[in-house]
């Protein structure tokens, strides 16, 4: 929401919250080789580096895909969402350690480019057992190094939400992919199964997850005007996620005695502004804390990005919703609650 | 293993290619977006997605205001449902492909007790 770009717009909650997560990464990397180099078997430097941040790096990245339907699960979840991209740009640079700690370790005298050894070695696609997992981490890597590069905000001007919202679709397959890299690789050549149960359950936690968020989505009505259930259940400063016919979704706000209609994707990243709240006036994203006014659906001054409103009409006692919606920043009147 | 060293020799292209896009379009970036005017110390942070995305990074800028403005305020629901059930259905599928074929190593099986060699004579 900057009116000139800087490299992050760095607030207290993202310092607190990038202190945790770093921290966290630095325990558990000294934990697991401490704990290894003291029970496990020896493994040579190379290995038990790659197998730490390896097994961190899946670790963090099953987390930042539970956050998201956790918290369209349960509002207390919202937190850990905020700031999510530097978790995953985290992420990347623990995968990029991995990646190359285990080239180091078994292409290091290799005749041919370490990268093509790596891609070309085992080209056994045709059994589960001893499938080729190289490919698989190095397309994840990819996926992933593409959404750290174009994390900044920079990038949603100049490729239009549309696309990176496309390109960011990218994080399921590479979850797919480590998933696999992780169940058919090294789990497998594990004498205890314990990192194969472990590597499924996060696996099965993430598409469980993302399941039941999907059940959860409303139904969509069809007509112009479509009908808001339960209007008078909405709390004061929070909305209802209505969905319209056509597949898109709008926000209706309860604020000083009155109902609002606001589109539900932020003009930022296209967050879910109706699971946000109200703050100062102003409808806040809980994603990245993007603000617009509940009366026009426009940021506050200097920034100047706006959202399209809704319009809202009574019929007997039922409160309609205007499914086409009005150019982003058009004021609306609203509706007495 | 020549496959593998010719994708590697085209990513390589990619990444050359990559950096001259990067190099031509960063300066100018002001002329492109606004946001970008007189502010020039995130542009660094912009070189790795100009080697890896240049040729879309150059489509766009070459029909730049040719988009429809709604588009941005539709994000793509329902096929990032699609994605999420394919992740879904995937990753259970991967799960009990991966807990099929593990064999049990000779470590686990019950009458494997270590055995002393003796040396060579």
């Amino acid at each position: 929401m900057s009116v000139a770009f800087v490299p992050v717009q760095w607030t207290r909650a993202k310092w607190v919250y990038d202190g945790v997560l770093l921290t966290a990464v630095a325990l558990y990397v000294g934990v697991f080789m401490g704990a290894w180099s003291m029970w496990g078997p020896a493994v040579d430097g190379w290995i038990l580096r790659a197998r730490a941040f390896g097994s961190c790096a899946f670790l963090l990245l099953t987390l930042i895909l539970c956050v998201g339907p956790l918290a369209r699960l349960d509002r207390r979840f919202l937190p850990l969402l905020y700031n999510r991209r530097h978790a995953g740009v985290i992420c990347c640079v623990l995968a990029l350690i991995h990646a190359d700690a285990a080239l180091s370790w078994y292409f290091a005298f290799s005749a041919t480019d370490p990268y093509a050894a790596a891609l070309g070695v085992n080209t056994n696609y045709g059994s589960a057992l001893g499938f080729p997992v190289e490919p698989l981490g190095a397309f994840a890597l990819l996926c992933l190094g593409l959404l750290a590069a174009t994390s900044h905000d920079v990038w949603l001007g100049l490729l239009g939400p549309p696309l990176w919202k496309r390109l960011h679709l990218l994080i399921y397959p590479a979850y797919a992919a480590v998933a696999a890299h992780v169940m058919l690789g090294a789990a497998q050549g594990e004498t205890s199964a314990a990192l194969g149960w472990m590597a499924a359950a996060g696996a099965l936690a993430v598409a469980g997850l993302h399941l039941a968020a999907l059940r959860r989505a409303p139904d969509a009505a069809s007509g112009a005007w479509i009908e808001v259930l339960e209007p008078e259940a909405i709390a004061e400063g929070r909305a209802r996620v209505v969905a319209l016919p056509g597949g898109g979704k709008a926000s209706v706000w309860r604020h000083e005695g009155r109902l609002w209609g606001l589109s539900n994707a932020c003009a930022h990243q296209n967050g879910p502004l109706g699971e946000g709240r109200i703050v100062f006036g102003c409808v806040t994203c809980p994603w990245h804390g993007f603000q617009y006014r509940v009366q026009d659906g426009r940021s506050p001054a200097p920034f100047t990005e706006r959202v399209p409103t809704h319009r809202l009409k009574r019929d007997g006692a039922r409160v309609l919703i205007e499914v086409e919606p009005l150019a982003p920043g058009s004021p609306t009147e609203g509706l007495k609650a | 293993m020549e496959s593998a060293q010719v994708v590697v020799a085209v990513a390589e292209l990619w990444l050359w290619a990559g950096a001259l896009a990067a190099l031509a379009v960063l300066p100018a970036l002001g002329r492109f977006e606004p946001a970008a005017r007189g502010a020039w110390a995130f542009r660094p942070l912009m070189i790795p997605g100009f080697l890896l995305l240049w040729p879309l990074i150059l489509w766009r800028l070459a029909r730049r205001g040719a988009e429809d403005p709604r588009a941005r305020h539709a994000p793509p629901l329902r096929l990032q449902a699609g994605a999420a059930l394919a992740m879904a259905a995937a990753l259970a599928l991967t799960t009990a492909l991966a807990l099929a074929v593990r064999q049990s190593p000779p470590g686990n099986a019950p009458d494997a007790a270590p055995v002393r060699l003796a040396a060579p004579q």
